[in-house]
């Protein structure tokens, strides 16, 4: 470990490029717009010199700095976020459909905008070219979320709540939400890794070489592994009484 | 930033694929725990970030054939599981303690060969041209080398090796450590005294813009001098093998270098010795084109 200040700081400034590319990764992962991403970066930056560079103190040299400089950014990112808003953080419903999906799902129901607003606020910033309508739809196949953010009843009148017009749309993003619970339960009778393998590529959208990574082993084999897997989720289905199907309904949400 | 349910750098060694089996296995089981879900979110964002910046260069591990044998042994009966732990682990990346390729070496205690030339680059460019930050990184790799032979040889040529990589370090931004370098690399300065030094110039490679390179040009430093001393072991060694496969691989190598790699491959010991000089010809043309 290194405990020389001086030394600390030079190894700091020499990963300045890093944390930067590394917090812009991130913010494009959760949607931040451009503002809220340099707020982040700055956030960041004043966290990993806190307390006498203690993030840079506590490393051991057990990886590169440059992969532990990711992890710990990471995890700065939910801080940062809960600080910000709460619990939020956008459904894995919306990762899995892009970038724009996951800004859409934020303006309508973290901030609370109303989809016209967050349409045109998408289109002037040039971060869609979507009418309303194609909006809506997009926003339909989100699931329907409460805003956290502690709201004052009296400035929000009923005219102006977000989400969609159609209360068909609710009743589809409660079934998203019963549905994700339903394979949720499933997938804890799956081995440990295979529980991660599913999370990752089904919730958070990841490639397999992505996983092959974070679960530190070959991508090839994975291919068929995450087969078996989700065959033995179908089984597991089939044993709670979902009929053939139902699961079969109910996994293609989950598959590509 | 509040106190990681998860250590943030366990998790980064678990990346760098660093962890051993049981390791590994133990700390995936946490992130999959329902306790732990904020901490794997953190994880699954990291693992995207990386994949992201570094090209979704997610390293594929390849593991070995001889798993099946050992899988057949195991079902024998026969009690193989050390060998079996080392057979099946994934590889660690070249940029993972590159220092381990100079303990490949057979005489290290002899230092560097007689009259050697640690920087085949220099008669290229002529220091006209700027130097860029893979090819900085890359003579990092490779002069560590030089320097820890040096070092532990007592070679008086320490002291300009060590000023070498102190304008090297500089270059990242670890200003400390290269007057460091300059100020305790000399010869009555005992190696012992000067091994925590060298461990932290080592690590500092891994502050490198290029992490990768420094490990790639430290296996071909090393190669070049095991050939110069018809040191057979060090090609047969599992993780010399690895450092090359790897390397083709690697998104941030030069394309000369990757030409010089590929030519170089077909002069690699396969079984007998090779033709050493040809061979030392080839890794010194691939060192030059790492640093050039």
């Amino acid at each position: 470990m290194i405990s020389d200040r001086r030394e600390l700081e030079a190894l700091f400034l020499s990963q300045v490029g890093w944390i930067e590319r590394v917090t812009a990764a991130i913010s494009r992962r959760h949607g931040l717009p451009r503002d809220d991403a340099d707020d982040f970066v700055s956030w960041a930056k004043l966290k990993l010199i806190e307390d006498d560079y203690a993030v840079f103190r506590k490393f051991r040299g057990e990886s590169s700095i440059t992969t532990y400089l990711t992890v710990v950014i990471a995890m700065l990112h939910r801080d940062y976020r809960t600080q910000r808003w709460g619990r939020w953080r956008p459904s894995a419903a919306a990762r899995r459909r892009g970038a724009l999906a996951v800004r859409l799902e934020t303006l309508v129901y973290r901030d609370r905008l109303k989809l016209e607003q967050a349409g045109e606020l998408l289109r002037t910033s040039g971060q869609a070219e979507l009418s309303d309508r194609e909006l809506g739809k997009l926003l339909t196949e989100l699931p329907a979320r409460l805003s956290v953010r502690p709201t004052r009843v009296e400035a929000e009148p009923l005219s102006d709540s977000p989400a969609t017009d159609r209360a068909d749309d609710l009743v589809i993003a409660d079934e998203t939400e019963a549905e994700k619970k339903a394979i949720g339960g499933v997938l804890q009778r799956l081995a440990p890794e295979d529980q991660l393998m599913l999370r990752m590529r089904f919730w958070e959208g990841m490639s397999v070489a992505d996983i092959a990574r974070g679960l530190g082993v070959p991508q090839k084999p994975l291919y068929r592994r995450m087969d078996r897997a989700l065959a033995e989720v179908r089984g597991y289905l089939a044993d709670s009484g979902v009929s053939r199907e139902d699961a079969r309904e109910l996994l293609s949400e989950w598959t590509p | 930033m509040t106190e990681p349910a998860l250590d943030a750098e366990r998790l980064a060694a678990l990346l760098d694929g660093k962890l051993d089996q049981h390791e590994r296995a133990e700390l995936l089981a946490r992130l999959a725990s329902s306790e732990e879900e904020e901490a794997s979110e953190a994880y699954f964002d990291a693992v995207a970030a990386l994949g992201e910046l570094e090209g979704g260069s997610a390293a594929p591990r390849r593991w070995p054939a001889k798993q099946w044998l050992a899988i057949a042994a195991t079902l024998a009966g026969i009690a193989l599981a050390p060998l079996l732990w080392r057979l099946a682990r994934p590889p660690a990346p070249a940029s993972a303690d590159p220092r381990r390729f100079v303990a490949l070496l057979a005489a290290r205690a002899d230092g560097l060969p007689a009259g050697w030339e640690g920087r085949p680059w220099s008669s290229v460019r002529g220091g006209a041209e700027p130097l860029s930050d893979p090819a900085a990184s890359a003579r990092l790799g490779a002069r560590l080398v030089d320097l820890d032979l040096a070092i532990a040889a007592g070679d008086s040529a320490a002291g300009g090796i060590a000023a070498d990589v102190a304008s090297l370090v500089e270059r990242f931004g670890l200003t400390p450590l290269a007057g460091q370098l300059r100020g305790e690399v000399r010869p009555d300065v005992p190696p012992r005294a000067v091994e925590p030094l060298l461990a932290y110039a080592w690590r500092a490679g891994a502050a490198s813009p290029a992490p990768a390179l420094v490990g790639f040009a430290a296996w071909a430093e090393s190669a070049r001098i095991a050939a110069a001393r018809h040191d057979l072991e060090f090609f047969r060694a599992r993780d010399s093998r690895l450092a090359v496969e790897q390397a083709v691989r690697l998104p941030t190598l030069p394309g000369s270098a990757a030409a010089e790699l590929q030519r170089l491959e077909s002069l690699l010991p396969a079984g007998g010795p090779p033709d050493w000089d040809g061979l030392e010809n080839a890794l010194t043309a691939l060192v030059k084109a790492l640093g050039s």
